[in-house]
Formats: structure tokens, C-alpha cells, sequence
């Protein structure tokens, strides 16, 4: 099952279909909210058919002892023996109502069972990404300003980083943490310093990330004009690059981060199964191996909302960064 | 009078210290109180070159070798960097020739300007919004309160080079130094913009180094004029002079290839070839294989002739006047 499921917008496809000189004109507001519509309704036509996909779920639940009998009742039961179309039509009716269905084997609803755990996986994201933030940014500034030593060394720490995988790495602050050191639990979830490790784990990736697009905005603006503009002002190289050389990477380095925050979700199904995390990730792992698909489709869809949100979030800070993208030319 | 600015044998090389570059070779060039000096030349001659590295702002990897830069007294020439600091955009306003891409354009602009002040003079930013104000109604910005809280891109090209202008004059700078400072503007704001310079330098009395390659521009707001060729200041002196009468043949040549007002005159004599790059100027006069007076003495570093209280250098400078050129 994919959690890889990024805002791709389809405004674009949207738009294509009218006519080129009567185009509607949407306010922002608007063609945000058919954005959002639109994004939910090709995600959940993925779910649907990747559930289907994956094999006769019947025959999964009721077993490989089952009789044809049981397999007709299951599918019945399901829906399963309806038209395609109607299946997918039912299907977008119980998403409107946002019913999932219950789990297959604790039959508390689906949904519950997942938003339960969604603050968990929430606070893993939001310590990474402000993680990667804190330390990326310092990291970047000196993979581009330093001296050449630190400059070797940090772009040594930033390849080591990304190369090493998140488990590899958790694995190892497993071992010395927690094993030899014992400062840290090595599992379970519900206070802070159950955070520490899966936090590292999965910023590791991000941080380095970070640095090296800071880095590279930081090089490719240094002969700004407006640079120079600001030393013929007599300003220190400090204040040129916290003022004006920095900022003016950060919108770049904003949307880099919404797009890594969607692909921290794939990589916080693995932490959190690693360090016995209980949050979404490890929820949605555990339902597809028991084959619980309503839990399984109530987390994708959840993810998938998230992953949106995520998006619209990063689109707004970039306009409030950026008066270029609010603002037009007078 | 005095010179505000005075640069001495000026040698400024770049690149691989190993094998360096050279740019600028020996450029003496000096600033007068109240004076505006045109630098002219043409691009890769080493005129922007000469002044951003005078002030420390050429960029890595630029470096002055030999020489001395005098501002008001000061010695900019391994100056330390709080000297610097206080020099540029106190005693130096700069200008340069993008107005677009020479401002920061996430701030507003009158931010921009208020940073310039509170550099030298301390204080919040938002104590300086009257200095702002001030500031843009004298480079001629209309309604200054509203257009200071605007981005630089909701500024029209001539509007923004007027508020970098106003950056430039924030801290009533002795000299302002401008860096081809019309050339990026459309043709109809350019005459609007030479105004605004006019009445910030000579007008009020400051000093100005205006690079340029627009004779015209010279002629219209400079009282003296350095031409430069291939890294070597080639000719100076008053504008009345220098213009009435070139001496050296490669300021005859730019002169001549300027299009006359007059009608029906004369054809526009263009000059032949291209001038040299840094790095491949011949041993000789550089002009040389580019100048229709050139002789076997050309081969060899010409002298300065500074006979009749005019500077050349050149081997045999022409004393008699061109004609069809004022």
C-alpha cells in the first residue's frame, strides 16, 4: 500500500477542459477548495481500487478453510458481488459520510481507530520537520559560508546522513542508546523521551536535506545584486546573510520541506514500526498484515488528507515569504 | 579644492592568485568636492571594475595588488572591515545599474532605505520613516509614504532606480559613486533619472563618479571625463576639453562614433575590431591594433603627454580639433 500520495494539483487538468477564452475565474479561495475536492476524489478512486487490487479480499478473510458457501455470504456481506461502478459508487457514498467501517477483528469503527493515533504520528512529524529546520539551516549556512574544514566536515556529516537508511539508523541508536548506554527507551510511545530516537531516525534524512538546499539557494544567490546593494550600504557580511541572503532562500527551502513532510509520512511507517511507535504508520502496517482493509483504507485516507493539508499549509507560507507571489506588479 | 576621492596607481588582478588576471593597470583618477567625474569606456575595459574594488565590493577573487584609494582622507587600501563598513553607504553612496536586481525584493522598499540610515545612524528602523519620506520626495517619488511600504517589484524600472537613489543618498554621502546608472532604464525614463542624479550631485554640491559608457550622459551632467581602454585610463580631463579636442586616437574614435544631431552631416564612423580581454592585452599601446594612427613606436608602452595641461597616453596624441564633432 502506497502512502506516497503527494498533492498532485489537478487544477491543471481541470482547467483544460474549458474553453480557453471563457475560462472561469476563481477566486483563490475557491480554486483551493476544488483543489482539495478534487485531489480527495482521486485519492479515494486510488483506495478503492488498490483494495480491490490486492487480491479477493473474501478469500482473505474468511480464510483458506472456508467453504464456497461462507466465501458468497462474505462477499454479499461486502457488497463484493455488485457491479463494479455501484461497488464504486457505495464506496464514495460511505466516504462522504466518512464510514469506514469497523475493524474486522475489534470492530470498533475504522476511522476511530486510526484518528486515535493520529496526534502520536503528528508530534513525531512536527519534531522532525522543526528538527530539520533548526539544525538544517545552521548546516546549510555553513556547507556554504565556512571554512573549508568545517565545510568538509559538515558535507561529510550531510552524505552520511542521507546515505544511511532511517531503519540502519535507528537500529544503531537502538544499540547505543538504548542497549549500552540505557538513556533511552528503546520502544513504546506517550512521552518525550520516547521521541528522541524516531525523531533522529527521521530527521536524519530531512536535515541533510535541508542543508544541502539551503546551501545551494545560498550559492546561487551570492552574486545577487541586491547583495552587493545591501555591503554599499555598510552592512556586515553577517547582516547580509541573515538578512537578505537567507530570506530570500527560505521560500525555495519552504516548499522543498512540504515536500519532504509528505514523504516523512512514508518514512514514519517504518520508524514507527522499528521503535514500537503507536502512531498511524505502525497502525496501518499491522492492518495490512491481519488484512483488516477497513482500518487499512481509513489510514491511506487519513494520510492522503494529511499530505493535502501539508500542501495547502506550505502554499500559504510561501506566499506570506514571498510578497512576489500575492502581490502583482503595479 | 580638495579631492574627495583620490585613487593612486590603482592594480587590481582576479582569478587563481597563481595565474592571475590582471584588470585594472594603474588607474590614477581623482574626485573633486562638488565635482562630477565621468569614467567612461567600453565593457571589459575595467571602469566598474576600478570603482567596486576601490570600495571593496568587486566580489571574491578581486583583489587590489598595488596602489592607494584615499576617501576623504581615509586609506581604503587594506582598510579593516569596520572602516569599510563605515565608508560605504556613509561617506560612499553607491548606485548600480539594475535597479531591479539591486533590490531585495522581499522587503519593501522604504525598509530598504530606512536600513541604509540605521547602519550609520542607529535607532530603530521605524524611527527613520520621516528620513525615508524625505529622502524619496528628493530623488522626486510621488506620494513617498505610500510607494516607501511598496515591494520592489510593484515599482515601475524608473521608480526603482530612484528609491535606490534615495538608498544611495540616505546618509548624505560625500560622493556618490553610480555604476551605469540609466543604461538598464527605458530611453524615456533614462533623461528623468539623469535629472534626479543631476540635482542629487551637482546641484546640491556633492561629488559623483558616474561609470558609463553614454557619451552623451557625460556630456550632459560631468565636469570632467576619464577614458578608459583595456585597463589603463587612456585620457583625462575637462569635459569642454576632452570633448572639443580628443587627444588620444581611441577617444577620437568613441567621439566619431557617436550619431550627431544634426542631420545630413556626416556618416556614423563606427570603430573597426573589438577591444581586447583582460588577459591578452599586448605588451604595447592596446589601442594599437585597433587605431588608424598606429605606428612601429605603438609596440612598445606608450608615455603620458601631458603637454598643454592635457593627459594622454599616447606616443603621438592629436593636438589639432576633429571636426563635425562639438
Amino acid at each position: 500500500m502506497s502512502t506516497d500520495v503527494t498533492g498532485v494539483s489537478p487544477t491543471a487538468a481541470a482547467a483544460g477542459g474549458a474553453p480557453a477564452r471563457r475560462r472561469p475565474r476563481l477566486g483563490p479561495v475557491a480554486t483551493t477548495a476544488l483543489r482539495l475536492v478534487l485531489t480527495l476524489l482521486g485519492l479515494l478512486t486510488l483506495l478503492f481500487f488498490l483494495v480491490r487490487l490486492s487480491g479477493d479480499p473474501a478469500a482473505v478473510l474468511a480464510g483458506p478453510s472456508a467453504t464456497s458457501e461462507q466465501l458468497e455470504e462474505i462477499r454479499t456481506g461486502l457488497g463484493l458481488d455488485e457491479p463494479l461502478l455501484s461497488q464504486y459508487v457505495a464506496f464514495l457514498g460511505d466516504m462522504l459520510r466518512l464510514d469506514f467501517g469497523e475493524s474486522v477483528f475489534t470492530g470498533e469503527p475504522a476511522l476511530d481507530s486510526v484518528l486515535a493515533v493520529l496526534p502520536a504520528t503528528l508530534i513525531l512529524v512536527v519534531t522532525t520537520v522543526v528538527t530539520s529546520v533548526v539544525v538544517g539551516i545552521p548546516c546549510g549556512v555553513l556547507l556554504a559560508r565556512a571554512g573549508r574544514v568545517a565545510r568538509r566536515g559538515v558535507s561529510f556529516a550531510m552524505t552520511l546522513a542521507q546515505a544511511v537508511p532511517s531503519f540502519v539508523l535507528g537500529v544503531g541508536l537502538i544499540f547505543v542508546f538504548a542497549v549500552n548506554l540505557g538513556w533511552l527507551p528503546a520502544f513504546g510511545s506517550g512521552t518525550p523521551a520516547t521521541l528522541v530516537m524516531p525523531t533522529i531516525a527521521l530527521a536524519a534524512f530531512a536535515v541533510a536535506r535541508t542543508a544541502r538546499m539551503v546551501a545551494a539557494e545560498l550559492e546561487q544567490g551570492e552574486d545577487h545584486d541586491y547583495l552587493r546593494t545591501a555591503y554599499a550600504k555598510g552592512a556586515s557580511s553577517r547582516r547580509v546573510l541573515w538578512r537578505h541572503a537567507l530570506p530570500n532562500a527560505l521560500p525555495a527551502v519552504a516548499s522543498a520541506i512540504v515536500v519532504e513532510v509528505s514523504y516523512l509520512l512514508s518514512g514514519a511507517v517504518v520508524v514507527e514500526v522499528l521503535f514500537a511507535y503507536n502512531g498511524i504508520g505502525k497502525r496501518l502496517v499491522d492492518a495490512i498484515f491481519a488484512r483488516d482493509y477497513p482500518v487499512v483504507q481509513a489510514a491511506v485516507f487519513v494520510i492522503g488528507v494529511f499530505v493535502i493539508v501539508v500542501n495547502l499549509i506550505g502554499d500559504a507560507l510561501v506566499r506570506v515569504i514571498d510578497p512576489r507571489t500575492t502581490r502583482g506588479s503595479a | 579644492m580638495t579631492d574627495v576621492l583620490s585613487i593612486e596607481d590603482l592594480w587590481v588582478e582576479a582569478g587563481d592568485p597563481r595565474d592571475p588576471v590582471t584588470l585594472v593597470r594603474g588607474v590614477s583618477l581623482s574626485v573633486e568636492a562638488g565635482s562630477v567625474v565621468g569614467l567612461v569606456g567600453e565593457s571589459g575595459s575595467g571602469k566598474t571594475v576600478t570603482c567596486m574594488a576601490s570600495l571593496g565590493l568587486a566580489g571574491r577573487g578581486v583583489r587590489i595588488t598595488r596602489g592607494s584609494v584615499r576617501l576623504g582622507g581615509t586609506e581604503l587600501v587594506g582598510a579593516d572591515e569596520p572602516t569599510m563598513r563605515r565608508v560605504r553607504g556613509g561617506v560612499v553612496g553607491t548606485v548600480f545599474q539594475d535597479p531591479l536586481g539591486a533590490l531585495n525584493p522581499l522587503q519593501r522598499v522604504g525598509d530598504q532605505i530606512a536600513e541604509a540610515v540605521q547602519l550609520h545612524r542607529g535607532g530603530r528602523r521605524r524611527a527613520h520613516r520621516d528620513r525615508v519620506v524625505h529622502l524619496l520626495t528628493q530623488v522626486g517619488v510621488p506620494d513617498p509614504a505610500r510607494r516607501a511600504r511598496a515591494y520592489p517589484h510593484e515599482l515601475s524600472g524608473g521608480m526603482r532606480q530612484r528609491v535606490a537613489i534615495a538608498m544611495a543618498l540616505a546618509n548624505d554621502p560625500s560622493l556618490v559613486v553610480a555604476d551605469e546608472p540609466t543604461t538598464a532604464l527605458d530611453v524615456t525614463v533614462q533623461a528623468q533619472v539623469l535629472d534626479v542624479i543631476r540635482r542629487a550631485t551637482k546641484d546640491d554640491g556633492r561629488a559623483a563618479l558616474i561609470i558609463t559608457h553614454d557619451l552623451g550622459l557625460v556630456a550632459e551632467v560631468a565636469d570632467r571625463v576619464a577614458v578608459m581602454y583595456a585597463g589603463q585610463i587612456v585620457e583625462k580631463g575637462s569635459v569642454a576639453e576632452v570633448f572639443a579636442a580628443p587627444r588620444h586616437p581611441y577617444t577620437q574614435g568613441l567621439l566619431a562614433s557617436r550619431p550627431a544631431l544634426e542631420p545630413g552631416r556626416r556618416r556614423l564612423s563606427a570603430m573597426g575590431g573589438r577591444p581586447p580581454l583582460p588577459g591578452s592585452w599586448p605588451v604595447g599601446c592596446a589601442f594599437a591594433p585597433r587605431c588608424p594612427v598606429a605606428v612601429e613606436a605603438c609596440t612598445t608602452p606608450p608615455p603620458v603627454d601631458q603637454s598643454d595641461g592635457r593627459w594622454s597616453r599616447c606616443w603621438h596624441p592629436q593636438v589639432e580639433s576633429m571636426e563635425g564633432v562639438s
